[in-house]
């Protein structure tokens, strides 16, 4: 289980024709050694944390040398990727070193750790459009084997990010959808603590992500919420690739159920029908549940092109 | 009771051969080598040192993938007896730098050469490893793609003993694969951190790496006893902020992490009989690893690089060459490092330069990478383990 102690967030929607808003003022902020030559997938990674890092300091906590890092995403660096290959398919170009290196994934965990002093695990993973899934099993499963470092609880900051990429009529038909369909960049951070034995629940915890599980198949999925989430009478629910009817196929849910699904897709309109697209999808939702702070619990299930269901589960503020 | 990883069955394919057996009979000569291929579409002579496979030139980029991931998971489940149920549902942890860039490549190319519409990297994300495991293998469990460059397939196989460790999972597969394209070849060469022959790890006259093709597949399992088997007992990862393309030649930041996996396992330094380096023959990469042998080891053991046999497989490196070792482990066999010549007084060191023997015990495995990710692994074989009767 992690217990979330802050957030940090940054989203934009995307608008055909138009440019990417410039992140430079605003890191400045943030990065009190401005990193050069960096490129988008890098901003937002340090925008994020940095937000992320701004709302810790409220609290009682602080992010330290050993804090581990997990970054999640679908295309990571994708626009230098492009402009890298732009050079080299289409022009003849041999790749230029620095842009070379930014196709790294890792390149912007590398200036996150090297911003907030990291010398710890640094991860990045992806699945595709579960990608926030991904980066969060991963952090589960480090966190509940890392060793205790003094009397510091075990502690990770997990970054879900997705650039925007223009022409986005181009990048609709990476993402394989219809042209016109909205989209969006973000940039979604947690600082959690790992609860375990010896480690209780931390004073000032938001909210406890306590599942992050993916199933094979529905029947999988039908057996593990008949066991674990259906006795859960007021836990919301969310899908960005199912329908409130599919989901429901699967498992019952009321109307009171689907109060921050309805409220998302109100605020979007054009979600409905391309809520994956939204990058980065399942992120957006789980910052949403836990800084608005209106509901005793979210169940994100997602499901995928091959029958499998990712499932995310988290509670407000338990004890 | 411990639950340990045990690496139950492996699969290879890299440039010294398809399969375990012959890869290893390879290693056995001892000799590295290299070929030069030349880039075409550039508006340079771009002439590069590369490692492939023996998979036909000709093939399609998405036909050389499918080929290296089902040579190596084929052999690797063909060695185990793990049940329909088990394949299904266990989670795969994917290493890899380049996934399917090489596709990528080659639709854009094709897109141009048409005068079609041409998309940049039309590929919907990281997924054409594990898509492919989803729909030809049938296997649905949780897939991890890691993208940490040449780390990326040691990062997987640390998750993946973590899921074992802790219960979660009875199997795990790792993979980690690097398939050829032009990209990663011309990104190296411009970086000039490619030899003009073959590699020749912690040398004195050391001037670069030369890249390779490959893919493993380790199969974990959870055991209550090492069952003859090498463990993956775990290890470390650790980020060095000294720079984005090199760990800190000083080497403090690898001994930290190799500290740091010795700790997490319980192993003291004088236990670990003997390291395969990370060792990609560059100035700066073996000087840092050189130092942080010395600076953890009080008497450095036995080391040796297995990169001038197979190229640097970069991200798929992690698995391969672990599956590689596990090989000369089963057979209790201390490789050469191949295309060593010349020590170099500056490393104070030198690595094995000839065979012995690799008695049951502690191991560890280096593996860095750009980004300031260092990872750190260490095998355990056991004691009663038959000669030659299985192999990982």
């Amino acid at each position: 289980m992690l217990d979330v102690i802050a957030t940090g967030a940054f989203h934009r929607s995307l608008k055909d024709g138009g440019t990417l808003e410039r992140l430079n003022d605003e890191l400045k902020k943030y990065c009190p050694e401005r990193p050069r030559r960096i490129d988008r997938f890098t901003q937002l990674c340090l925008l994020g944390s940095g937000l992320c890092k701004q709302q810790l300091e409220s609290t009682d906590y602080s992010i330290d040398s050993h804090t581990g890092l997990y970054i999640g995403s679908r295309f990571a660096a994708l626009t230098n990727t492009i402009n890298v290959q732009e050079q080299m398919v289409r022009d003849g170009h041999v790749p230029k070193p620095a842009h070379f290196i930014n196709t790294l994934s890792n390149a912007a965990g590398y200036y996150v750790a090297r911003n907030l002093g990291l010398t710890g695990t640094n991860l990045f993973v992806s699945r595709a459009g579960l990608s926030t899934e991904a980066v969060l099993q991963t952090a589960s499963l480090d966190l509940a084997c890392q060793k205790n470092f003094g009397n510091q609880h075990r502690q990770g900051l997990i970054g879900i990010v997705d650039e925007g990429v223009l022409p986005l009529s181009e990048h609709r038909q990476r993402l394989e959808v219809a042209p016109g369909t909205p989209l969006s960049e973000g940039s979604y951070w947690l600082f959690v603590k790992a609860r375990s034995r010896e480690n209780p629940v931390a004073d000032g915890t938001l909210s406890t992500i306590t599942d992050t599980l993916t199933f094979c198949d529905s029947d999988e999925l039908k057996r593990w919420l008949g066991v674990s989430a259906n006795h859960d009478t007021q836990a919301q629910y969310y899908s960005c690739t199912l329908s409130q009817r599919q989901l429901g196929a699967i498992n019952p849910i009321g109307e009171d159920s689907t109060q921050m699904w309805d409220e998302l897709t109100r605020s979007s309109p054009e979600q409905k029908k391309s809520q994956q697209k939204i990058s980065p999808p399942t992120a957006l939702a789980l910052l949403h549940f836990i800084t608005e702070n209106r509901w005793p619990s979210l169940v994100s299930i997602n499901g995928d092109e091959d029958g499998r269901y990712h499932l995310t589960r988290v509670i407000m503020k338990t004890r | 009771m411990p639950t340990y990883a045990v690496i139950e069955s492996s699969g290879v394919i890299s440039a010294i051969g398809r399969g375990i057996d012959a890869s290893f009979q390879q290693i056995q000569k001892g000799r590295g080598s290299y070929r030069r291929i030349e880039l075409t579409g550039l508006d340079e002579t771009v002439s590069v040192p590369y490692l492939a496979t023996d998979i036909d030139s000709s093939s399609g980029a998405r036909e050389r993938l499918h080929t290296l991931i089902d040579c190596a998971l084929e052999e690797a489940l063909s060695e185990s007896d793990i049940s329909a149920e088990h394949k299904r549902s266990m989670p795969v942890f994917i290493g890899s730098s380049s996934y399917g860039i090489g596709l990528g490549e080659e639709l854009y190319r094709k897109a141009i050469h048409d005068q079609s519409e041409a998309i940049p990297l039309p590929l919907n994300g990281f997924t054409q490893v594990s898509e492919h495991l989803r729909r030809q293998h049938k296997m649905l469990g949780p897939d991890y793609a890691f993208n940490t460059a040449c780390a990326a397939g040691a990062n997987a196989l640390l998750s993946a003993a973590k899921s074992i460790h802790l219960g979660i999972h009875p199997y795990a597969l790792v993979i980690g694969i690097e398939a050829y394209n032009a990209t990663t070849l011309a990104g190296f060469y411009g970086l000039q951190l490619l030899s003009k022959e073959e590699m020749r790890p912690f040398d004195k006259h050391r001037n670069g790496l030369v890249l390779g093709e490959g893919c493993a597949a380790l199969l974990l399992k959870a055991s209550p006893s090492p069952d003859g088997k090498p463990v993956l007992l775990g290890g470390a990862s650790g980020c060095d902020t000294y720079s984005v393309s090199s760990s800190n030649p000083d080497g403090s930041s690898i001994a930290q992490v190799m500290r740091k996996a010795l700790k997490n396992c319980g192993v003291s330094a004088e236990e670990i009989l003997a390291i395969k380096a990370h060792g990609t023959a560059s100035l700066l990469n073996d000087e840092g690893e050189a130092a942080a042998m010395r600076q953890v080891f009080e008497s450095v053991p036995d080391f040796f690089s297995l990169k001038s046999y197979i190229g640097h497989t970069l991200g798929g490196c992690g698995a391969i060459e672990t599956a590689l070792f596990c090989a000369c482990l089963n057979k209790e066999y201390l490789p050469v490092s191949a295309g060593f010549r010349e020590a170099d007084e500056n490393l104070h060191l030198t690595p094995t330069t000839s065979s012995g023997n690799a008695p049951p015990g502690h191991y560890m495995l280096n593996f860095f990478g750009f980004g300031g990710n260092n990872s750190c692994l260490i095998v355990k074989t056991p004691a009663h383990k038959q000669k030659g009767e299985n192999h990982a």
